[in-house]
């Protein structure tokens, strides 16, 4: 049983500090892909989600586990490591779910007028990120980049208009990919 | 020939190394011990403890010591150490009804069950230099009069129990925490105490008095003021009960405000609360001032433009640390400001200039 | 010092609360994100925002450059240098372009940024709209409804008044067409360098407890009108060490005459373009008692 606490961050400091890095670089740039590896989380938690999880997640922050991440190795793991609390979807901070199982997003936090930010950020696992045929452009973007997103609605049915909206982060085993609210998608 | 000013990080050595002997002062003199400062100017260690929000006496008086005596620098070592403190857990609400008061007033009422206890206070003392302290003076000792009764009940709690005093609702909501999350507005009454609580006594005191000049009045009167020890305690989830953790000195006074009123509803006096560490006297009447002033809304009354009825005003300007970094940090250099304005002053003379020659 | 305090001073805790804000900051250019800004060691007024968003965003492989009027050496530019070589123990530099995170008090360097570099901005007052409104509630609520209306009137006072627009630093821009931002006390010269700028921006107000940011490649126009464009301002002279006629100038009085010399601000990029042969008017060689290592 103790193994299954195992996995977490060596140098948790330093570690957090590498991963909070990797991941501000990517929601700074959309489209670029960076590598968040290093952690042995339980199943079906990538490295990538794991990492994001230990560098943003503590006793402050409400959190979601959809489908078959809600689990309890998962949630012992997440609880040992960053002591964070469990919630429904429409009150999480971060979700964590998989590509399919995002839902309708006016479900989730989107913000106030006043206070945009205070909205959700869900944690996607995604089956493959690479170049591909969906076109991102807006902030952080210089003109274009081509992903391998290869269905726009998930991230955008019910996405509130512009500064509500809900934060994306992709991810596939230990890559992360940025997708925030201003990210314009187009099919190609 | 010009030669640019270099070696900040030389000029900032030198600097510390003169503060240092500065605060130091003449070497023939014996330097202040902690415990000098701690049980000899303790009511500079009260302030330096309640607006650092840092219950330690040690820890205080070691920042007097090192802050030359500027408290507001020594409140500032306090609560940047604060800062990097972990959090263990919370603290029950103490319980100041099983006070062991040193002092204990009332404006409101003659006599009070349990007696008014005067302690230690200025109040009746002639403002006279005592020139025996030129030299070492020895005390009188003070003689004990009566033993403290374990337990005193507020005496607003009397006038609650006939209906007379506005009700203070419990709540279990747990209260935001002011160093742990941002102020928003409007803030609720836990976070505007809290505000109070480690704001500037001096900014306190002058709102307070401006409530009593007319800005806002209140009509307060001292319903309670009370000063000494209580118990902190605190519930360990390990053991599943609470156990005191420790003993803090703490200043409270309750004002007996304003009565009101309607056809409908019998009138009521209200009130207003201060809550301070250590012997604070004169920042908990403040404070109690200040909150009953602020709660016009929830009371029902007029805003009648005062200062100390506008909270986003009182909040955002009543903390002495962010005051004295903004006030003081004109004193950075601003070199390249200024030449922006330097240039547009130019620019907008010669284009004056320019137009009065077109027109001749 | 640095072995009784966690990896750049702030406890972990409090460096994902800034996270946080930080990830929201960039998901919405330009908006003022509230957080706990945690008392520092300095002062409030002296970076103590910019102190909190450089120490969250640190990792031991950075390499850092604090600048203060565009000066490494200023006193407090020193200080908080030090700052993180104790907290940190991070390599610090002096070079704009070998630097991986800059701290900056009011200037944007001249050497242009690239795409591996972050530009943290200390603030003091991130509230554009709070000369012409001094409650919180009421430009939270302006901001909400794009209400910008009086910053217009404003600048157009100006004009009607002056002739011309008379800010000349922290000169309001809009971000990607939506929030009006303060850019912090940066001459208007440094404004259009936060256009599209490849570097990631990030702002930190620690007394007034805001962060907020321009991811790269976002636009960011500086407020104007169409009778009244905006404009550059700098002194109408060239360094009189390195001569360049295109950088930000501070103007030194030298003497009791007052008689004044023209120098960069950037001192980075006056000294690389004097060991590059650049020399001004008061720098040339030939010149009696000049010492290169003294400038």
């Amino acid at each position: 049983m103790a193994n299954d606490l195992s996995g977490g961050f060596t140098n948790p400091s330093q570690d957090a500090a590498r991963a909070f890095r990797q991941i501000m670089d990517a929601m700074a740039r959309p489209g670029r892909i960076v590598s968040l590896s290093g952690l042995t989380p339980p199943e079906p938690l990538s490295r990538a989600q794991a990492n994001i999880a230990l560098t943003l997640f503590d006793h402050t922050t409400k959190i979601s586990l959809k489908a078959h991440y809600d689990n309890e190795a998962v949630k012992t793991w997440l609880s040992f490591h960053t002591g964070t609390n469990f919630t429904s979807p429409e009150l999480a901070d971060f979700i964590i779910c998989d590509h399919d199982g995002i839902g309708a997003i006016n479900a989730l936090k989107q913000g106030s007028n006043e206070y945009p930010d205070q909205s959700a950020t869900v944690i996607v696992g995604y089956p493959k990120l690479d170049h591909g045929q969906c076109q991102l452009s807006g902030p952080g973007i210089k003109d274009k980049v081509m992903v391998s997103i290869t269905e726009i609605s998930p991230f955008r049915n019910g996405q509130a208009m512009f500064p509500l909206g809900v934060d994306f982060m992709l991810t596939c085993d230990d890559k992360l990919m940025g997708l925030p609210r201003t990210t314009k998608m187009e099919m190609c | 020939m010009y030669v640019a000013v270099k070696g900040g990080e030389k000029a900032i050595a030198n600097a510390h190394r003169w503060l240092d002997e500065e605060r130091r002062g003449p070497v023939k003199i014996k330097a202040l011990s902690i415990d000098q400062i701690k049980g000899q100017m303790s009511l500079a260690v009260s302030r330096v403890m309640a607006e650092g929000s840092l219950y330690d006496p040690e820890l205080a008086a070691l920042a007097i010591k090192q802050s030359q005596g500027d408290l507001i620098e020594a409140i500032f070592l306090i609560r940047a150490y604060r800062t990097t403190l972990p959090r263990f857990g919370t603290s029950l609400p103490i319980d100041t009804d099983s006070m062991q008061c040193k002092r204990r007033i009332s404006a409101t009422f003659k006599d009070i069950p349990g007696g008014q206890i005067l302690g230690p206070t200025f109040d009746y003392t002639h403002r006279l230099l005592n020139f025996k302290l030129l030299a070492d003076g020895e005390v009188m000792e003070a003689v004990n009069q009566s033993p403290e009764p374990s337990s005193m009940p507020h005496i607003l709690e009397l006038l609650n129990n006939d209906g007379l005093i506005q009700q203070e609702k419990a709540t279990s909501e747990r209260p935001h925490d002011l160093t742990r999350e941002p102020l928003t507005l409007p803030a609720d009454r836990a976070v505007r105490l809290q505000a109070l609580t480690r704001g500037d006594e001096g900014f306190l005191l002058g709102l307070g008095y401006s409530t009593q000049r007319g800005y806002a009045r209140n009509h307060a009167f001292v319903g309670e003021l009370r000063i000494g020890f209580v118990e902190v305690e605190m519930t360990i989830p390990e053991l599943g009960f609470s156990i005191v953790i420790g003993r803090i000195e703490i200043s409270e006074c309750e004002t007996v405000n304003q009565f009101q009123g309607s056809k409908t509803e019998p009138a009521q006096f209200t009130r207003g609360y201060g809550l301070v560490f250590g012997q604070q006297e004169r920042k908990s009447i403040a404070m109690a001032l200040v909150d009953r002033a602020l709660r016009w809304k929830e009371l029902g009354e007029d805003n009648l433009g005062a200062a100390a009825q506008d909270e986003e005003f009182v909040l955002y300007h009543c903390d002495n640390i962010q005051a004295t970094g903004f006030v003081e940090h004109i004193k950075l250099p601003h070199y390249v400001d200024f030449q922006s304005e330097l240039e547009l002053v130019r620019k907008l003379r010669h284009d004056a200039a320019e137009l009065e020659k077109a027109s001749e | 010092m640095s072995n009784d305090y966690n990896f750049a001073y702030l406890d972990e805790q409090t460096k994902r609360m800034i996270r946080r804000g930080l990830l929201k900051s960039i998901a919405i250019p330009g908006y003022q994100v509230p957080f706990a800004s945690r008392e520092m060691p300095m002062p409030y007024g002296w970076g103590t925002g910019g102190v909190q968003v450089t120490s969250a965003c640190l990792v031991p492989e950075d390499k850092i450059k604090v600048i203060d009027q565009g000066a490494d050496d200023t006193t407090n530019a020193v200080s908080i240098r030090q700052f993180f070589e104790k907290t940190a123990k991070v390599e610090t530099t002096t070079h704009t372009e070998k630097a991986s995170l800059i701290q900056t008090r009011h200037r944007i360097p001249e050497h242009d940024l690239d795409e591996n570099q972050i530009l943290v901005y200390q603030v003091p007052i991130p509230e554009p709209l709070r000369f012409l409104e001094p409650r919180e509630s009421e430009t939270r609520k302006m901001h909400a409804l794009t209400e910008y209306g009086l910053m217009h009137v404003k600048l157009y006072e100006d004009i009607a008044h002056h002739g011309h627009i008379a800010t000349s630093y922290a000169y309001p821009v809009k971000v990607e067409g939506r929030y009006v931002m303060d850019p912090s006390p940066i001459p208007k010269f440094d404004n259009p360098k936060m256009s599209m700028c490849p570097a990631l921006q990030l702002f930190g107000a620690g007394r007034e407890q805001r962060l907020y940011a321009i991811p790269p490649y976002c636009e960011v126009i500086s407020l104007d009108f169409e009778d009244h464009p905006f404009t550059r301002l700098k002194a109408n002279a060239e360094c009189e060490l390195c001569s360049a006629n295109n950088s930000y100038l501070d103007e030194v009085i030298i003497d009791d005459e007052g008689n004044r010399m023209f120098v960069c601000s950037d001192t980075h990029y006056c000294e690389a373009r004097q060991a590059d042969g650049h020399r001004g008017k008061r720098n040339r060689l030939d010149q009696e008692g000049y010492d290169a290592t003294h400038i």
